[in-house]
């Protein structure tokens, strides 16, 4: 077992994974930015390292920093954490090649499922059905008008180097595509630095359904179920919850078998997550997340897993813990994700808890949330026998957790829950925008 | 392409810790590479300039820009670079910092007198470390 780990990250994550490492009997130290030096994170971690200033690309960021401070606090292993460089082939394989255990899958791995096109090959070999459209970058305008005919209007632009919602231009006419490629390769380069775009049918109603899975890196490998991640806002997640009210038992059965194929195809190590868009009775692929994602408390509450220590333990090249796939779903799992709206100083703090009530955070009384960092305030994860009573509980969690100082969009939540839509079950990734139609999307 | 466009590809490459970028686009080519790669398995010694400097008392501490491992010294059987009460020049090497394999020597910015090392032979220094104390002359 890795007897020593090196969190390369902050916040909620690295709260996380320190509580894992220690359930482990791992020693963990901590790489964290000066802006992070009062963290609960900090507070927790066995040892700590100052990798860099408050800005991401001079810690979080910094793979010379985060390595050298691994060797020299003698880890075995770097926990790359969520976003910063989890899905970063070349850091993966710097860590690798440096004689430390990257904990998450193989570097080739990862550069693979970077690329979209690539990736939504490997689907196709592995019998998974992927959106209709290009399976190669669009060379010129004539090869994008003749791939839009067939697909049909409207397509979707994706940048191939995107990921995560990011890079992907919607074009509802011919005439609309001379100027979206240009667009769209512009873009793809100075976001992505590679301008290489595809064609995908855009689907104007769908539903994001994603399937845990956790690999052996040998072939074999278990889904946990899926998650609902249709309440978004901008492709920002707000609330998961497991099972899905999308999808019918037969396609459960469907989807879990084709992510479950498609990870063992792919010799896939760790923790991942296999995303799907559902529409119409239809599920189609839409990519790998190579890393454990924010949302996997839902996972791990339904099926009595937790994830971050299998991740340790397929790491260490140790029996995973599970011996089987999600046999069937006899629960209701919800997560609500805590934002904050604005930086600031957190003054009065009361977390809810109680019967079925999680709470994952890193806030305390006094803690000061950070310009430079992502919004994340708490996850609160709710788990009992049925959806309606997990809405209800949720709700007097919501009523609980009370946050002075910096504004949140607990209110927001509090609305999603309570609205008709979501209590059914039925809606789809436009609930925000129908709840709050003048807060608009960003334009893509 | 324009000037202006070139310019945006260099500053990407700034923004974004990485040491080369192609750019491909009908009959344009460009490549954009780095001098001094972030991550290399060289043994050179290229200085580290951007000290982080800090005042105490009435004396100036100079701060780690890195993580790595101090070394007093060039090499295992050379004498140090400075000691206590050494007045050093600007451009003159302080200590070395390995960070990935690579010796990265830290150069005085300013003429200075040692008045403390603060840290060990082969020890870790973090980020933004203290590392000398010194009164500047």
């Amino acid at each position: 077992m890795i007897k020593s780990v090196f969190i390369a990250n902050r916040g909620e994550i690295a709260v996380r994974i320190i509580r894992a490492a220690k359930d482990l009997h791992i020693t963990s130290v901590l790489g964290y930015s000066t802006a992070d030096k009062d963290s609960l994170a900090y507070r927790m971690a066995d040892k700590k390292v100052c990798i860099g200033g408050p800005k991401s690309s001079e810690s979080y960021l910094n793979i010379s920093n985060i390595i050298s401070g691994a060797i020299a606090s003698k880890c075995d292993a770097i926990h790359p954490g969520v976003g910063f460089l989890s899905e970063n082939a070349d850091f993966a394989e710097i860590v690798t090649s440096s004689g430390l255990i990257f904990i998450g899958p193989d570097s080739a791995t990862i550069r693979l499922l970077g690329d979209k096109i690539a990736s939504r090959n490997v689907a196709i070999e592995a019998g998974v059905p992927i959106t209709p459209g290009s399976t190669k970058a669009v060379i010129d305008i004539e090869d994008a008008y003749t791939i839009a005919k067939e697909v049909g209007y409207p397509i979707m632009l994706k940048a191939s180097a995107g990921g995560g919602g990011r890079g992907i231009r919607i074009v509802r006419n011919e005439k609309e595509l001379p100027h979206a490629l240009t667009i769209s390769k512009t873009e793809a380069m100075s976001f992505f630095m590679d301008d290489a775009v595809h064609i995908e049918k855009y689907l104007d109603h769908p539903r994001h359904v994603e399937v845990q899975l956790m690999g052996d890196g040998k072939g074999g490998a278990f889904h946990l179920g899926e998650r609902d991640c249709s309440v978004q806002h901008n492709h920002q997640k707000l609330i998961e919850e497991s099972p899905s009210t999308a999808i019918s038992s037969l396609m459960r059965k469907r989807m879990t078998d084709d992510a479950v194929r498609l990870c063992s195809h792919l010799h896939y190590k760790g923790a991942g997550t296999v995303e799907f868009l559902v529409q119409d009775n239809e599920y189609y692929f839409m990519e790998v997340n190579a890393r454990v994602q924010v949302e996997h408390p839902v996972s791990e509450v339904v099926n009595f897993v937790d994830i971050i220590k299998e991740q340790f333990i397929i790491a260490s090249n140790e029996k995973m813990s599970m011996t089987s796939s999600l046999s069937s779903i006899q629960s209701h799992a919800i997560e609500v994700r805590i934002n904050a709206l604005q930086a600031g100083i957190i003054k009065e703090l009361h977390l809810p808890s109680g019967p079925w009530v999680r709470v994952d955070s890193h806030i305390f009384r006094g803690y000061s949330v950070s310009p430079y960092y992502d919004a994340l305030l708490a996850k609160i994860i709710v788990h009992t026998a049925e959806r309606q009573e997990c809405i209800d509980i949720m709700l007097r969690a919501l009523d609980e957790l009370e946050i002075e100082g910096v504004a949140t969009n607990k209110d927001e939540q509090i609305a999603i829950l309570t609205s008709k839509q979501f209590r059914s079950g039925a809606f789809t990734t436009q609930l925000y925008e129908q709840l709050f139609p003048t807060k608009g999307e960003n334009d893509e | 392409m324009q000037t202006k466009e070139i310019q945006k590809i260099i500053d990407l490459l700034q923004q974004n810790n990485i040491n080369e970028i192609e750019y491909k686009e009908k009959d344009i080519y460009i490549r954009v590479k780095k001098d001094a790669p972030v991550y290399t398995h060289s043994a050179e010694t290229p200085p580290i300039k951007q000290e982080v400097v800090e005042q105490k008392n009435n004396h100036t501490i100079i701060k780690s820009p890195i993580v790595g491992t101090f070394y007093r010294t060039p090499s295992p059987d050379s004498p140090p670079y400075v000691e206590k009460g050494s007045k050093v020049k600007k451009g003159d090497p302080l200590c070395t910092i390995e960070a990935m394999k690579l010796m990265n020597q830290l150069i005085a910015e300013f003429d200075c007198e040692i008045v403390s090392i603060l840290v060990n032979q082969a020890n870790l220094v973090e980020f933004d470390q203290p590392l000398f104390e010194v009164t500047p002359l």
